[in-house]
């Protein structure tokens, strides 16, 4: 055991003392390989535009292709081929089911006496009935928890929002949104 | 055709096998297959059969219309009386129905079970809905919710509509009527048919209804008509009829069902 241990022992010590010579390669033509493509002789500028679509194309195969503005306008892209004519576009405009309707189902309000469309509530009394139940609602609230502070710990602690003039002018809800008016009164002399 | 399919940013390698499997996924995922179920009279739909009878009306994905009803349903009973469209109004008042006719079976252990799933916050709704909701219906069959039309929204002018729950704190209908009880009585004028039918309606099953109908009738003349002198020439004092009973022809008669033969045996 002792011997083999040497003997191993003295070879390791050997090859390591032995310098590394470089791996052997051999390189052998393929003949089958891809021949490497002749140098474009053709400058930007010489290109034609139809060259110019085929190198775009063969390079936007794998990613999404982005037209390029400008290149490609009035080409390829679906346009009318005639104008049309005022009576055709007054007749498209002035279709007859998208004139205005005259209602026919209208009623009047039993509690307001303002007209309504039948079978359909009234909104204006419909919206009165729901404020008194947001203002039960918010009596029934409890009073969110508020601790006494110092004016200048209540200053530094809720610093508060400063709101810029967008802001500012959006706050008039009044002013922008779009509400819904009332539906006429009904007049009784008129009407008679 | 190569160039046009890359230019609009489509793959040229697809073929009609492909599109076809896409076709089929896409179905499979927004619920649009044509799937016709035949259920039986007792059986009482879930959730999945309901969604699947009205894909054609909402073609939201299953699991969103599914999240969807739940949310509308919850609101619902938390609040009494919700404003959305009309479609999402129908489908709600379904489920609510449903629920509610859940709370009547003897078994109450499946039924929370049932109702579980079709309902979110359980905390809070489950005990309203096995308590609250349970003790008001008891003398109901069926008729647990309304559904009101209103005007469209203003917007994209989307046909809306009310849920409320019947006999509810926020009953839409109990409150015009007793608004319109309150003018014709301000007006001196009588009460109408249509108006006594449906506050008879109204009251029935109500507990303590004609008293908080009264009182409600005396709030509203506070709210709105205390001044008679500005409404008194423009308010409609039309009588309007109540609805009759539908009445068969003349000529058709009821006849007593004949007897088994096995029973007559």
């Amino acid at each position: 055991m002792s011997l083999s241990i040497t003997v191993l022992d003295s070879l390791a010590g050997a090859l390591t003392r032995l310098p590394r010579l470089p791996q052997i390669q051999v390189i052998i033509p393929n003949p089958f390989a891809p021949q490497a493509r002749p140098q474009q002789a053709a400058t930007e500028q010489q290109k034609t535009l139809r060259e110019k679509l085929q190198e775009y194309i063969n390079n936007a195969v794998d990613a999404a292709p982005l037209i390029p503005t400008g290149l490609l306008e009035g080409l390829l892209r679906a346009v009318p081929k005639k104008k049309v004519s005022h009576r055709r576009k007054r007749n498209r405009q002035l279709q007859g089911d998208k004139q205005l309707k005259l209602l026919n189902n209208l009623n009047r309000c039993p509690s307001c006496g303002h007209i309504k469309r039948s079978h359909t509530l009234c909104m204006h009394c419909v919206e009165q009935i729901k404020s008194i139940w947001r203002t039960e609602a918010k009596l029934s609230e409890k009073e969110p928890f508020k601790q006494e502070l110092d004016p200048v710990d209540q200053k530094l602690i809720y610093p508060g929002k400063r709101e810029s003039p967008y802001e500012k002018q959006m706050n008039n809800k009044k002013e922008w949104l779009e509400r819904r008016q009332r539906t006429f009164e009904l007049n009784r002399k008129e009407s008679k | 055709m190569e160039i046009f399919a890359v230019l609009y940013g489509l793959s040229v390698v697809e073929n009609s096998t492909e599109k076809k499997a896409r076709y089929r996924s896409f179905i499979l995922q927004h619920g649009c297959s044509k799937k016709v179920i035949k259920v039986s009279p007792n059986h009482i739909p879930t959730l999945e059969t309901l969604n699947t009878y009205t894909n054609s009306c909402n073609p939201r994905e299953i699991k969103h219309r599914r999240a969807l009803l739940k949310n509308l349903v919850t609101a619902l009973i938390e609040h009494e009386s919700i404003t959305t469209t009309h479609a999402k109004a129908k489908e709600t008042q379904r489920l609510a129905d449903r629920l509610i006719s859940l709370t009547k079976k003897n078994d109450i252990a499946t039924a929370t079970s049932l109702a579980q799933a079709d309902v979110f916050k359980h905390g809070q709704i489950l005990p309203k809905l096995f308590g609250e909701l349970k003790d008001r219906y008891a003398n109901r069959v069926g008729g647990f919710t309304r559904v009101l039309r209103l005007e469209p929204r203003i917007g994209d002018n989307a046909p809306q509509s009310i849920v409320e729950l019947v006999d509810g704190g926020r009953e839409m209908k109990f409150w015009l009527t007793a608004r319109i009880v309150a003018r014709l009585e301000q007006q001196g004028l009588e009460v109408d048919d249509l108006t006594k039918f449906n506050v008879e309606q109204l009251t029935k099953l109500r507990a303590n209804g004609p008293e908080e109908f009264r009182t409600l009738v005396e709030r509203m003349k506070l709210e709105f008509y205390q001044n008679v002198e500005s409404f008194r020439d423009n308010l409609p004092s039309e009588n309007l009829k109540a609805p009759t009973e539908p009445q068969l022809k003349k000529n058709i008669r009821f006849v007593q069902r004949p007897a088994k033969a096995e029973e007559s045996a």
